[in-house]
């Protein structure tokens, strides 16, 4: 756990995941925690946040080159919906070691604003987002 | 109160106001006009948007064309709500206005007819909203609209993106909807040319710069628009009568603006330029798509009781 919380403290994310997204990520490989990472410097189309920030990506699994992404959206008929995925494939396809990525949409659990750490909270209420 | 000289000094100085017991007359009434034509061109935006939105190829595509419509609607609030402090009435702004009084911008005056249309008015019309809104984002001197402008700026962001991805894809999909894009780009983009108004050479002074209610005057948003669309254009292989001058270190038009646009036919008579004045005259009198876009929004009002 602290390993992880240490590695995101380093990224965009800065250590501003909540707990959900934290034990998700707590038994990833070192090389998972990389694609963590990396996840964490894609930002939201719409939010001035990263999409593990936003707790949208409940896991990253690599196997002998195969990424999975596994993740949720905040509403099913989100306009992004593409562009996410997209942007996703192309950030970690581009990364050595990965050959192939998949990405995998779930709806359990269902997203909620608890999925939300507080330094997140704070950041979308400065920028007029209401919650 | 200082002397309206002293006021604009310390403006320029980085002063920044509040409320409206800071602010001269002057200030003030400088700051409704931007933002009139600012909610203006947000609220005629999504009636523009709005039937090729539905006319999308794809459902993922209908989805992002419509959240673009909630959040141009949503920015457009905005502006009206920040209008309410100067004293404005939202209801009286948006229901009681006759189709010629509203300030959008002349683009938002026209019919988008296609879904090429529609994708390139993302593409270049909301690059234009975004040079527009980021500099005052970032230069005004208006503490509340730059407060404001933080979530409107990354949305618009969104819009670009979706424009640019969707001109990509027709511009890339076949010689039928590249011609599209190409006939879109035609009249579009000497409009986005336009949208910036004046030269400064023909700018006697400008309130809105002296107030730094915004920062960059209309030639250099105008060159920063170019900066910003004319690599795409390069990129899809769109013609654009305008390039990048190495000589002079900046965008120049291979025309002489401004020019007539014959609004019927979406038109542009590069060969009959015309005064400054002509254009505020075409723009004051509104294109063909005023009455029916106004329409759209105020049709809607039910008078609730209790």
């Amino acid at each position: 756990m602290s390993s992880a919380r240490a590695n995101a403290a380093e990224s965009v994310g800065g250590g501003q995941i909540s707990e959900f997204v934290e034990r998700r990520r707590a038994d990833a490989t070192p090389f998972e925690r990389e694609l963590w990472d990396m996840i964490d410097e894609i930002p939201d189309p719409h939010i001035p946040v990263s999409l593990v920030e936003m707790g949208m990506i409940y896991d990253v699994e690599a196997i002998d080159g195969r990424v999975t992404v596994e993740m949720t959206y905040p509403c099913m008929g989100c306009p992004a919906y593409d562009m996410i995925q997209n942007d996703i494939n192309s950030c970690l396809s581009l990364t050595d070691g990965v050959d192939d990525v998949d990405v995998e949409v779930v709806w359990d659990p269902v997203w909620s604003k608890d999925m939300l750490s507080e330094p997140v909270r704070e950041k979308m209420r400065k920028s007029g987002i209401s919650l | 109160m200082p002397t309206e000289k002293q006021f604009k000094n310390e403006l320029q100085n980085g002063k920044m106001i509040e409320s409206t017991d800071e602010m001269t007359d002057g200030y003030k009434e400088a700051l409704k006009q931007i933002l009139l034509v600012s909610g203006d061109t947000e609220l005629m935006s999504a009636p523009a948007y709005y039937d090729q939105s539905l006319n999308a190829p794809s459902l993922d595509a209908r989805a992002s064309c419509i959240s673009v419509i909630q959040d141009e609607l949503g920015h457009g609030h905005i502006a009206y709500r920040l209008l309410e402090d100067l004293g404005e009435d939202r209801e009286e702004l948006i229901y009681e206005r006759e189709p010629h009084e509203f300030r959008n911008t002349y683009g938002f005056d026209q019919h988008i007819d296609n879904f090429a249309e529609l994708v390139t008015a993302h593409g270049i019309f909301d690059r234009a909203g975004i040079v527009l809104l980021s500099d005052i984002h970032e230069n005004t001197s208006y503490a509340p609209w730059k407060r404001a402008l933080t979530k409107v700026s990354k949305e618009e962001q969104f819009h670009l993106r979706h424009g640019e991805t969707w001109m990509r894809r027709l511009a890339n999909n076949s010689e039928k909807t590249k011609q599209h894009l190409q006939e879109a780009i035609d009249w579009m983009f000497p409009m986005g040319v336009e949208w910036f108004g004046m030269p400064d050479d023909k700018k006697k002074h400008d309130d809105q710069l002296e107030y730094r209610i915004k920062g960059k005057s209309n030639d250099e948003l105008r060159q920063d628009w170019l900066s910003r669309t004319l690599p795409l254009m390069d990129e899809l292989d769109l013609d654009v009568p305008a390039h990048y001058s190495e000589d002079r270190d900046e965008y120049v038009l291979e025309y002489d603006l401004p020019v007539a646009f014959d609004a019927a036919n979406k038109e542009w008579r590069f060969d009959e330029p015309i005064s400054w004045s002509a254009v505020m005259d075409r723009w004051r009198s509104r294109g063909p798509a005023n009455e029916k876009y106004v329409n759209m929004v105020q049709s809607g009002k039910v008078e609730l009781e209790g």
